[in-house]
């Protein structure tokens, strides 16, 4: 049962060559529990807002393979998946932030 | 071109030196601009979208770069421009393809179907009537041979219309975003149609150096195989190259200039049209459906900014030598015309389907808007051949681009009392 002791975990993987290390990386340290979120840079949203020439993929919005982790652990898992983390290449590593947690709810159902 | 140093050392060059550092700094300053986070936050704003997508900014610093102002570029030096604007319009041709997907094309609603049918039947009637009219009074000296292909390009001008539609919703409703989908998707499927069909004119007479030159149709027909026969080499050609990469961003980024080039250089040395070219290419990659080709896919879309802001500054710097009048009146009629015909047919075709938005919703007068492609479209005869009447349907283009940008917003501009009545019947429509 997480507490206040815990972080709160937000990590983007910017495609799907970034996502696969990520979840390798989560399993490796222990991490089982996190939520997984299709996301978009705004730079993808004016693109699609604002296209020159083509405008057909508006009737089927692709996603750009960006996703984004939300999870709540402890600090040391945390710097765990930091360290394996630095080892990727730059281009397979996420962008993200660690915040601490003053409160939890709705764990363990 | 004379060196820059070389230049300097003449007294009187010393001007025309410094009108070219000028011209220089204003592209890298406007270049930086687009860059900027305050350029991205400003491009959510309407008339800013509008202004951008209607190329405001690029085409009027090509015309201060050109050779009306600053003479960066002289005649000599735009033609030594034409391998550039090649590949700038062979990567256009190739974005505008890899829309042709399977799943999207069976996506396409019948409402849109229909809508777009009768635009271009309307759009070629109407384009043919503008283009014999100014063949006839204003450049009746002019062969047919030789006002061909600038007549194909000023009558698909009128086909389809500019995709974006952030300019085009002052109320961000779920039905005027159900109304945004169809026209920001009609306006690609326009693109496509007028590439197809300008580029299959162009099978059929073909500009040399030394003229227009109309070729034996079945000539063409082998012609228009063998451009298919290179997408298929160049799709098929770029999938196997990426399976053998390490998956490294240069890798692709290499694979994707060596694509480009050389189907620019294919349309280039057999005459081809590099935005058909480029279109099939497209459609080819799109539908090979391999995981590898998604990357690829997205590097080319990813472009698609950079390529427009490129032809619309070196069209910009093109039209020197027009006829001002003769483009201006050009340019006024299509602008006007299509102000008047397209939202009519848009408000006939869809217009029933949004009985709860009112009738001058700006998304129903976005269609009077030019698409960009139309210039892509005008580019090619007037860069081969510099002849005159190219180069003023080239003026005419871009100027009834920069009108049609705004006009959808001025003459859809509604009065307070309407813009409420539209809101509360939209709120309780939706």
């Amino acid at each position: 049962m997480p507490d206040a002791g815990h972080r709160l975990l937000i990590l983007i993987a910017r495609n799907e060559d970034a996502f696969d290390p990520l979840v390798t990386g989560l399993l490796d340290v222990g991490i089982t529990g996190a939520t997984i979120i299709e996301s978009r840079g705004i730079g993808a949203v004016i693109r699609e807002d604002m296209p020159f020439f083509a405008g057909l993929a508006a009737l089927l919005p692709e996603h750009t393979g960006s996703r984004m982790l939300v999870s709540v652990t402890t600090p040391d898992r945390i710097e765990g998946l930091l360290r394996y983390l630095d080892q990727l290449r730059p281009e397979q590593r996420p962008v993200g932030a660690v915040l601490p947690v003053e409160a939890v709810i709705g764990f363990g159902h | 071109m004379i060196p820059l140093p070389v230049l300097a050392e003449t007294g009187e060059s010393a001007t025309r030196v410094l009108a070219i550092f000028a011209g220089i700094a204003l592209v890298g300053i406007a270049a930086t601009f687009a860059t900027t986070r305050f350029y991205a936050r400003l491009q959510r704003h309407r008339w800013v979208a509008a202004f951008t997508a209607g190329g405001w900014f690029a085409m009027i610093t090509g015309i201060v770069i050109g050779p009306r102002v600053l003479a960066v570029f002289n005649a000599e030096g735009t033609q030594a421009l034409q391998p550039l604007l090649y590949i700038t319009l062979a990567w256009i041709g190739l974005i505008v393809g890899l829309q042709l997907r399977r799943p999207l094309l069976a996506a396409i609603p019948a409402e849109l179907a229909r809508w777009i049918r009768l635009d271009t039947i309307l759009s070629v009637l109407v384009g043919t009537a503008v283009a014999i009219a100014w063949w006839r009074i204003m450049a009746p000296e002019s062969s047919l041979g030789t006002i061909l292909l600038p007549a194909v390009a000023l009558v698909v001008a009128f086909i389809g219309w500019a995709p974006e539609t952030r300019s085009l919703r002052p109320d961000l409703t779920p039905r005027s975003g159900e109304l945004a989908q169809l026209v920001q998707a009609g306006g690609g499927l326009g693109a496509v149609i007028a590439v197809l069909i300008f580029g299959l004119g162009n099978q059929f007479v073909r500009i040399d150096p030394d003229g227009p030159i109309v070729i034996e149709p079945w000539l063409g027909l082998v012609e228009l195989l063998l451009s298919a026969g290179v997408a298929i080499m160049l799709g098929t050609g770029a999938r196997i190259l990426l399976r053998r990469t390490s998956g490294a961003a240069q890798e692709s980024l290499v694979i994707t200039l060596a694509l480009v080039l050389i189907g620019a250089g294919f349309a280039a040395e057999l005459g081809l049209s590099p935005l058909l070219n480029g279109l099939i290419t497209g459609g080819v990659i799109a539908n090979l459906r391999d995981p590898h080709l998604r990357d690829l896919e997205r590097r080319l879309q990813s472009a698609e900014p950079a390529m427009a802001v490129l032809m619309l500054v070196a069209c910009g710097s093109l039209v020197s030598e027009i006829d001002l009048g003769e483009a201006m009146i050009l340019g006024l009629a299509v602008a006007s015309l299509r102000l008047v015909v397209k939202p009519l047919i848009a408000r006939r075709a869809i217009g029933p389907g949004f009985p709860d938005l009112p009738p001058r919703d700006p998304l129903f007068l976005g269609p009077a808007r030019m698409p960009l492609v139309a210039i892509a479209i005008a580019i090619g005869p007037a860069i081969i051949t510099k002849d005159p009447a190219s180069e003023t349907v080239l003026a005419a283009v871009m100027l009834a681009t920069l009108l049609g940008a705004v006009s959808p917003g001025l003459a859809g501009r509604r009065r307070r009392t309407e813009s409420k009545t539209s809101l509360i019947d939209g709120g309780a429509g939706s």
